[in-house]
């Protein structure tokens, strides 16, 4: 391979920082030198083959909905997480025909069993074989919102409950300084508040009791949201925080407001921050991942938004198109 | 029309007479490529999976739009690249060098990988699965492990070499998964 293929590669794939110089160097001869394309595309080709087939065939929940089939039935999280988890499996790879009949069983020691036979039923999976530390995943999802319901009003501060939105949310809105949903035909504003750089959504997951993961076993919740600021002169930053907590959901307003027993008090905590350069208006959409650990209860998803700047006056900005999903994960067993 | 294409025509038939569901079998056909196709384009594999999901529910909506002598995966792919654009300008303002790079690459490039797409038939992604299991156990370990981010840096340093000898690797392996999917075409 010529060094400016290599070169170009380690780019291309981002593992790797050049001066700007040496970038637009190699993008000039892209563009002049066709010889130079031809072997960069064959590349491309390949990995991106090479890619899709590595990795795990996706649930596509919107377009499910958007053809009215319901795959896969929605964690309402008043049930047993784990056994949740392991009926939409079952659902999704025995077409309902095992159903009720696994839920005596610790749950997820028999994930495992039930995630190498849904997997062995694709043809990805079944021709991957020889890749032997492929890990399987399945995607579930647990809630998405587009604030579709005009009606919908929730109440402030952090929430007590589990699956309502709380905190600086406004009614739905059709549309405000220019601001269009992304999705649907509603979104909603997060409110400024005095004393506060950043407003937020906040909604608790309850995992209720779950069983421990077996060996090589993980889950981890997605969240991703879209959101916009009618800002156009100044730096708007946009958040996502995800928690897990052992407490059930009543218990964790006490320990979010204490900054103090928070840090000595979560199980697991990571946080996204975007910040959006001036005259950048346009939706952004945001995602962050939370690995769960054994014995939570209690799962906290904090949206927010506000104006990067502390002197800058307070407006109001928008959320839309709220998707989680629980990502289950195992080691191959062979 | 070719044999393929017949039955995707009875499919597409059916879904506008009202069988909707029978558009994931559509979607079954056409997902591994569509999404190998974005994938030699964007980094994150969720950006891949939202986006071929984005371009399917585009294509249902739009299905009377489609010719249907015409090639359903081309078609696919041209929803695909407005929705490519459509991406690289949402996160132009905040793009790091590495994405504003691919973006200028996709732009460069569109026209070849389209061409590039259309050869190689519909097996091809069955044919490059078979060909990687005939690939020698490290440059199989290479190609699983891929090239995104820092995956080569882990994986020089687990294999004790160097990060350029791991893209050197790479290639060697994508020559030989291309050869092979050559004399599969051939044979």
């Amino acid at each position: 391979m010529n060094k400016d293929l290599n070169l170009f590669l380690q780019l291309w794939t981002g593992g790797f920082d050049v001066p700007d110089t040496e970038s637009q160097r190699l993008l000039n001869r892209l563009r002049d030198d066709s010889e130079f394309r031809s072997e960069c595309v064959a590349e491309m080709k390949v990995l991106g083959m090479c890619k899709a087939v590595q990795s795990s065939s996706p649930r596509w929940l919107e377009l499910n909905e958007v053809l009215g089939i319901e795959d896969v039935a929605r964690y309402s999280g008043t049930a047993d997480f784990s056994l949740d988890v392991m009926e939409q499996i079952v659902r999704q790879s025995r077409g309902q025909r095992r159903g009720m009949s696994w839920l005596g069983r610790p749950a997820w020691a028999v994930a495992a069993g039930l995630m190498v036979g849904l997997f062995s039923a694709s043809m990805v999976w079944a021709y991957a074989v020889p890749f032997a530390k492929r890990v399987m995943q399945i995607k579930l999802e647990a809630f998405s919102d587009s604030f579709e319901d005009s009606s919908a009003t929730w109440a402030q501060r952090f929430p007590k409950a589990a699956n309502e939105w709380s905190g600086d949310l406004s009614r739905p809105l059709t549309a405000e300084n220019g601001v269009q949903p992304v999705k649907g035909d509603y979104m909603v504003r997060l409110s400024p508040v005095p004393g506060r750089r950043l407003s937020y959504a906040r909604r608790i997951l309850d995992l209720a009791e779950q069983s421990p993961l077996a060996n090589g076993q993980s889950i981890q919740l997605e969240v991703t949201a879209s959101f916009n600021s009618p800002a156009t002169d100044r730096q708007v930053q946009y958040q996502i925080r995800l928690a897990a907590f052992s407490q059930e959901p009543a218990d964790v307003r006490p320990i979010w407001n204490n900054e103090l027993v928070l840090f000595d008090t979560v199980l697991q905590h990571v946080g996204r921050n975007l910040v959006v350069e001036p005259g950048d208006n346009g939706w952004q959409k945001l995602r962050a991942t939370l690995e769960i650990p054994p014995g939570t209860r209690s799962l906290v998803i904090s949206l927010g938004a506000g104006m990067a700047d502390d002197a800058a006056p307070r407006i109001g900005h928008y959320l839309d198109n709220v998707r989680t999903r629980f990502v289950v994960a195992e080691s191959p067993l062979f | 029309m070719n044999h393929a294409n017949d039955n995707l025509e009875i499919l597409l038939d059916r879904i506008a007479k009202g069988e909707p569901d029978l558009y994931l079998k559509v979607v079954r056909r056409f997902e591994l490529s569509l999404r190998s196709y974005l994938a030699s384009q964007l980094y994150d594999q969720a950006d891949v999976d939202d986006l071929a999901q984005e371009v399917f529910i585009a294509a249902y909506r739009d299905l009377g739009g489609f010719r249907q002598d015409g090639d359903f995966g081309a078609w696919l792919r041209g929803i695909a690249r407005n929705r490519l654009l459509g991406h690289f300008r949402s996160i132009q303002r905040r793009a790091n060098a590495t994405e504003r790079f691919r973006e200028e690459v996709a732009r460069l490039t569109a026209a070849e990988l389209e061409a590039a797409e259309q050869t190689g038939g519909e097996d091809k992604i069955e044919r490059l699965l078979h060909c990687i299991a005939r690939l020698p156990e490290k440059l199989r370990r290479v190609v699983h492990q891929g090239l995104e981010g820092a995956k080569p840096a882990a994986l020089a340093e687990e294999m004790q070499t160097s990060v350029p000898a791991i893209y050197q690797l790479h290639y060697r392996a994508n020559q030989l998964l291309r050869d092979c999917m050559n004399q599969k075409i051939t044979a």
